[in-house]
């Protein structure tokens, strides 16, 4: 899996590629919780990411805990139906901002 | 095989065995009884020096009279060597003594004594002076010849024939309790001629004056008095008597080590010494004039409480703390005990059950075990030899308990030793050795041990041929298997001629063969199962099972034992039973169903690296054709989230193990088993996730369930944790007309 990070204005945007899952979460979290210790606008791109697993949906569950706490904002966007499906499962779509494309979830930011 | 001699029973345990007698006590006795010996054969002697040599002090050393005859002291000093001549009498078998010179000695002194009381005697009665008083020293020391006062008292004499009686008994048969009965009334007499004495009770220690007042009528017949000095030699002779025997008849107790030595030791003399002391406070009070009377009596008596009230207390105290230790102890020894059986059924439990197998295509096992106490002398044992071929053994040994279970144990290895016994030695090494056989070799073995020790064990051995739809089954004296036949809708019961093993080592087993078709049940139970009661009595019987089984019979194995279990203990009134309870069903399912299109293995090592290589196997097996693709992403997530899981939480993370997974695809399902060596886990255990977003983790077993239609925890037949995960092509509603899973 490949994370990317970048500035686009004012809002960060983190890309995923691959697979998020057990082996790789914790890599996930040393390079994205970091960005969070400040109040930032956050974008993660999962457009990429062919599966997640739970403890890779709980990695995004801690983004956004991270974020609330120290008042910044985390939106996830370019989910494909089965991550989608993930998600549900979870029901995380309640608890996390979730946007249907990177444009979407930039334009809302700005 | 050697055979060890047959099991000892029990001695019954006598009370000699577990209280001794107090070595120290022992010793001290001897030392008083053999000081009392000598006291009197000293005093004995020195009277009749002092009558020969005519000392007047030592004349008189018994009576403190001028007047007094030496027959007494005589008498005493026999006595007193008879005690010491019968000191340490060791008595043969039969509680005769055998004549030894000392012996023939101590009776010769013993009757002489006896016989100086009963001549003294024949003189009272017979008012008759035979001579006897002055028969040592020939001149009367008194002027007026010989009178009453020379005699010795009526009650010493009494007493010298009763102590030369229990003498002379002692010589014969050294531990009969009647010689000390004899002593102790001695001792009575004696210590009433010494209260007598101590409180100026003239009557009681024997100067009587027959015919009213004394001083007027001097010439009517005056007893002797049993003065002080004779009456404590003659009480420390019976003493001395029932000292000589510390470990018989009534001494036996005040020697012994028990807390009833211990009491009768404190009490005993506290018993004589207070009455004696304060009925003398009591007297003497009367005698002054400092305190009335009854206000005398009272303080005595209240003195008297304290005093006894007070060695009642030390003695309450000392049995207190006896008892406080011993319950102690017990409680040490019931913990300890209740430790190894702890132990016991954890390595029964752990090392010693087998499973059921869960992964046959052909067949749902279920088991079933509730020992009667923790250790269960019930055993299963399932023999997987072929997917077509699989042998059920179920026993029962007789008792239960420890040495059941170890018998049980034993039992399932000399079956197993004789099929691969019977394999190695046999021609042909693709078929398997008949049951018959299996149980004949092993019973060989067992039986002359199992005769030893008195028990045996009843057996049914099943072997289920697939191949052949048949049953082949051999009964060793157990209960009948009940084979539900779903064809004609009734249970048939299956009874073979054979015994139990472990009663003839020479017996040779027969087996029967039934077929077997499809939606059959066969139901394996022990005794514990037909024979728990009600609290009235009543057995809850074979036809109450068949029943239940014929009721239930379309049930799932697993489902049909939780009710069987639910019945007997609705029956029983009680969630534990009197017996080991053990039933093990079967239930035949169609095996000739299609089996899978594909099937394919893989090994893993447990790094979650590999999570990726799991998830692209699963994809590529499922893909094709049997699922939806929605469907595959599902199963792989579930797959992702169980190998995760056995990586995270059987293996705690260690990636140097291995995981095992097969895959089979089914025209109609994709099955997906994960075989691991960590530890288990209860996904009962696992509390529901919370989707608010205050946990992070821990949905893994929730995904699982979401994401399959079916999952299954278990320990396969090889001892592996399995999870397997069945994933259908069609909705779950639209697949009723399923049996059960194919798991």
């Amino acid at each position: 899996m490949q994370v990317t990070s970048e500035l686009v204005g004012n809002v960060h945007l983190v890309t995923l590629d691959g697979e998020l899952d057990a082996s790789n979460v914790t890599y996930f979290k040393e390079m994205v919780l970091p960005l969070l210790a400040s109040p930032i606008k956050l974008v993660i791109d999962l457009s990429g990411i062919r599966f997640i697993d739970s403890s890779g949906m709980g990695a995004m569950i801690s983004c956004q805990r991270h974020a609330a706490a120290v008042g910044g904002r985390l939106k996830l966007c370019g989910m494909s139906p089965e991550v989608r499906a993930s998600f549900e499962l979870l029901r995380l779509q309640s608890i996390l901002d979730i946007s249907n494309t990177r444009e979407e979830a930039l334009q809302s930011f700005a | 095989m050697n055979s060890l001699p047959a099991v000892e029973k029990f001695e019954p345990v006598a009370a000699s065995d577990v209280v001794s007698a107090n070595p120290r006590i022992i010793w001290w006795l001897k030392a008083i009884s053999r000081a009392i010996s000598v006291l009197a054969m000293t005093v004995g002697a020195l009277v009749v020096i002092g009558g020969v040599l005519d000392i007047a002090l030592l004349k008189n050393l018994l009576t403190g009279q001028e007047t007094a005859s030496p027959n007494a002291a005589i008498a005493i000093g026999l006595i007193g060597v008879a005690l010491w001549q019968l000191q340490d009498g060791e008595a043969d078998n039969a509680g005769e003594v055998q004549l030894k010179p000392r012996h023939r000695l101590a009776r010769l002194c013993a009757m002489g004594a006896a016989l100086i009381g009963l001549v003294t005697i024949a003189e009272y009665i017979f008012d008759r002076d035979l001579g006897v008083d002055h028969l040592l020293f020939a001149e009367p020391q008194s002027s007026v010849g010989t009178s009453m006062m020379d005699r010795m008292a009526p009650g010493t004499a009494v007493s010298l024939v009763i102590l030369g009686g229990a003498l002379l008994q002692m010589s014969r048969r050294m531990e009969h309790w009647s010689t000390q009965v004899l002593a102790l009334a001695v001792g009575w007499i004696a210590f009433l001629a010494c209260l007598g004495h101590l409180y100026g009770a003239e009557l009681l220690y024997g100067v009587v004056c027959i015919g009213g007042d004394c001083e007027a009528t001097s010439n009517l017949p005056r007893y002797a008095a049993v003065a002080l000095p004779t009456a404590l030699m003659l009480g420390l002779l019976a003493y001395g008597l029932l000292a000589s025997r510390p470990h018989d008849g009534l001494m036996k107790i005040i020697s012994s080590d028990s807390t009833g030595g211990l009491v009768a030791r404190r009490i005993l003399p506290a018993a004589i010494v207070f009455p004696t002391a304060f009925g003398w406070l009591n007297v003497s009070l009367l005698d002054t004039d400092f305190i009335q009377p009854d206000l005398g009596a009272a303080l005595v008596a209240g003195i008297d409480v304290i005093a006894v009230g007070g060695v009642l207390w030390w003695s309450s105290w000392s049995l207190y703390r006896i008892d406080v230790q011993r319950r102690l102890t017990e409680r040490e020894l019931a913990q300890v005990r209740e430790r190894e059986i702890e132990i016991g059924y954890r390595i029964q439990r752990t090392l010693l059950f087998d499973y059921p197998p869960h992964d046959l295509p052909w067949a749902r096992f279920a088991a079933l075990t509730i020992p009667s106490d923790r250790i269960d002398g019930d055993f299963f044992d399932f023999l997987v030899h072929t997917d077509r071929q699989i042998d059920v053994i179920l026993g029962d040994v007789m008792g239960k308990g420890v040495p059941a279970a170890l018998l049980g144990a034993a039992t399932k290895t000399h079956l197993l030793r004789a099929f691969s016994h019977l394999i190695a030695i046999g021609n042909d090494r693709a078929s398997l050795p008949e049951p018959k056989d299996i149980i004949t070799l092993a019973n060989s073995h067992i039986a002359n041990e199992l005769i030893a020790l008195d028990s045996f064990v009843t057996v049914c051995y099943a072997r289920f041929d697939l191949d052949r739809d048949r049953l082949i089954f051999v009964d060793c004296g157990h209960t009948h298997t009940i084979h539900y036949q779903q064809q004609t809708g009734n249970c048939v019961l299956l009874a073979g001629e054979n015994m139990p093993l472990g009663l003839d080592a020479h017996e040779i087993y027969t087996q029967y063969e039934i077929e077997i078709m499809p939606g059959d049940l066969l139901v394996f139970y022990s005794d514990g199962v037909t024979e728990a009661r009600t609290r009235t009595g009543e057995l809850f019987g074979v036809e109450r099972l068949v029943d239940l089984v014929q009721t239930h019979a379309d049930l799932d194995p697993e489902e049909l034992t939780k009710r069987l279990r639910a019945a007997v203990e609705a029956f029983s009134g009680s969630g534990s039973f009197a017996d080991d309870l053990t039933c093990v069903s079967v239930k035949l399912k169609e095996h000739r169903l299609p089996g899978p299109l594909r099937r394919a293995e893989m090994a893993i090592s447990s790094d979650l690296k590999e999570l990726a290589i799991v998830r692209d196997f699963v994809e590529q097996m499922a893909s094709k054709g049997v699922l939806s693709v929605d469907k595959v992403n599902s199963l792989k997530r579930a797959v992702s989230e169980a190998a995760s899981n056995i990586i995270i939480h059987a293996y705690d993370r260690r990636p140097d193990r291995r995981i095992e997974l097969d895959v089979e695809v089914f025209a109609d399902r994709v099955v997906v088993r994960l075989h691991h060596l960590g530890m288990s886990f209860d996904p009962q255990q696992v509390s529901a996730p919370k989707f608010d977003g205050s946990q992070e983790g821990g949905f893994g077993i929730y995904i699982i369930a979401q994401s399959v239609d079916e999952v299954r925890y278990y320990v396969d037949d090889r001892g592996r944790n399995c999870i397997a995960l069945v994933k259908w092509a069609d909705q779950p509603d639209e697949r009723r007309s399923h049996d059960a899973s194919d798991i």
